[in-house]
């Protein structure tokens, strides 16, 4: 089949379509196909690590809160009781939510391959039932929304790794700034170097936050339009068969 | 040929599409919310009034995000029936095509 043969539309149903061309490389579908499995079990297995690391840093906490107010005041620098403290901080308000958040995202990314995964298996079955009928088949030309939702799940998920990593300076920053004796910490920073690091995590954690929810509303955006070309699809597919059967009847 | 046979899309794919845009403002609004605030964090008072609003803000664009998911698969269950009602109607008539090209 040539090329100007393959890009001809021709319309079903009010949605441009063209001939299903004879040899195809490698598609979308296929390799979503192969990444919907190991996606979700990516996703569950860093949920099942979040969760861990929360339970061992609830430890910590345990551990330094439960301590009297006097014991915490006299903790000297990189002892047992202010590294509880440096744990706590630096799991809790450090990279355990971004991590949990890109567990999601995982989670999240391979619901989106498995719509894709779905849309390749309904382009499929119509070229099958095209050809059953003795029809040269015809597909759905790609529409926007099937071209933009991976690559807005995939910017989803990279603003998720970007806030990981932004997580784990934090989380950096939290330890060394609360690894200092807690006579110079607990009460608020008491010079102008510990002030100046507490200000960088406290900035840092203000967009840290919202830019989690911005890499999740990125990929759930993906999922919206994924499910938008599937609509497209099955209208497609459902006006193909009355066209077909149309065709048939006017041809007796 | 058979485009005035199909219903119109439901309205429940532009409702979802109205609320993917207003999931997408409120999480992009608590972004800037936030890079804004992170000039300002050792203000105790600017920063917990603000965080206050702005964590509920970012749930409710993934709420609002949600919804639209949901909705579209309430499309997508529309299309289906319509793909389901189309082969009911007419698959008997494609059989037939079928036999004739054979």
């Amino acid at each position: 089949m040539s090329t100007a043969t393959i890009r001809t539309a021709v319309p079903v149903a009010g949605y441009q379509a063209q001939p299903a061309p004879a040899k195809e490389g490698l598609r979308m579908s296929d390799v979503a196909q192969r990444m919907w499995r190991p996606m979700l079990a990516m996703g569950a297995m860093v949920i099942a690590a979040g969760i861990a690391l929360g339970i061992l840093s609830a430890t910590h906490a345990n551990d330094y809160f439960g301590l009297s107010a006097s014991t915490i005041a006299g903790a000297p620098a990189d002892g047992s009781i202010v590294s509880d403290r440096a744990f706590y901080e630096a799991v809790t308000n450090g990279f355990l939510p971004p991590l949990l958040f890109l567990g999601l995202g995982f989670l999240l990314s391979g619901v989106t391959f498995l719509l894709a995964t779905i849309l390749g298996t309904l382009r499929d079955g119509g070229r099958e039932i095209q050809r059953a009928v003795g029809e040269s088949p015809v597909d759905l030309i790609k529409p926007l929304t099937a071209k933009l939702f991976p690559p807005v799940m995939m910017m989803g998920l990279m603003v998720l790794i970007g806030a990981l990593v932004a997580g784990v300076v934090v989380a950096v920053d939290q330890s060394n700034f609360w690894l200092h004796a807690s006579s110079q910490v607990a009460n608020g920073p008491q010079t102008a170097a510990l002030a100046s690091d507490f200000s960088d995590i406290q900035s840092t954690r203000a967009w840290l936050q919202p830019l989690d929810f911005v890499g999740m509303g990125l990929i759930l955006t993906g999922i919206v339009l994924a499910l938008a070309t599937i609509v497209k699809a099955l209208r497609f597919q459902a006006g193909r068969v009355v066209q077909l059967a149309e065709s048939g009847n006017a041809a007796s | 040929m058979t485009q005035h046979r199909l219903p119109p899309e439901p309205r429940t794919g532009s409702i979802s599409t109205a609320f993917v845009v207003a999931g997408l403002i409120l999480v992009m609004v608590s972004l800037v919310a936030g890079i804004v605030l992170s000039a300002d964090a050792f203000d105790v008072r600017e920063t917990s009034r603000t965080m206050a609003w702005l964590f509920p803000t970012g749930i409710a664009g993934i709420g609002a995000l949600m919804i639209g998911v949901i909705l579209r698969f309430d499309s997508i269950l529309t299309a289906l029936r319509l793909r389901m009602s189309a082969m009911r109607d007419h698959l008997p008539a494609l059989i037939n095509t079928n036999e004739k090209g054979n």
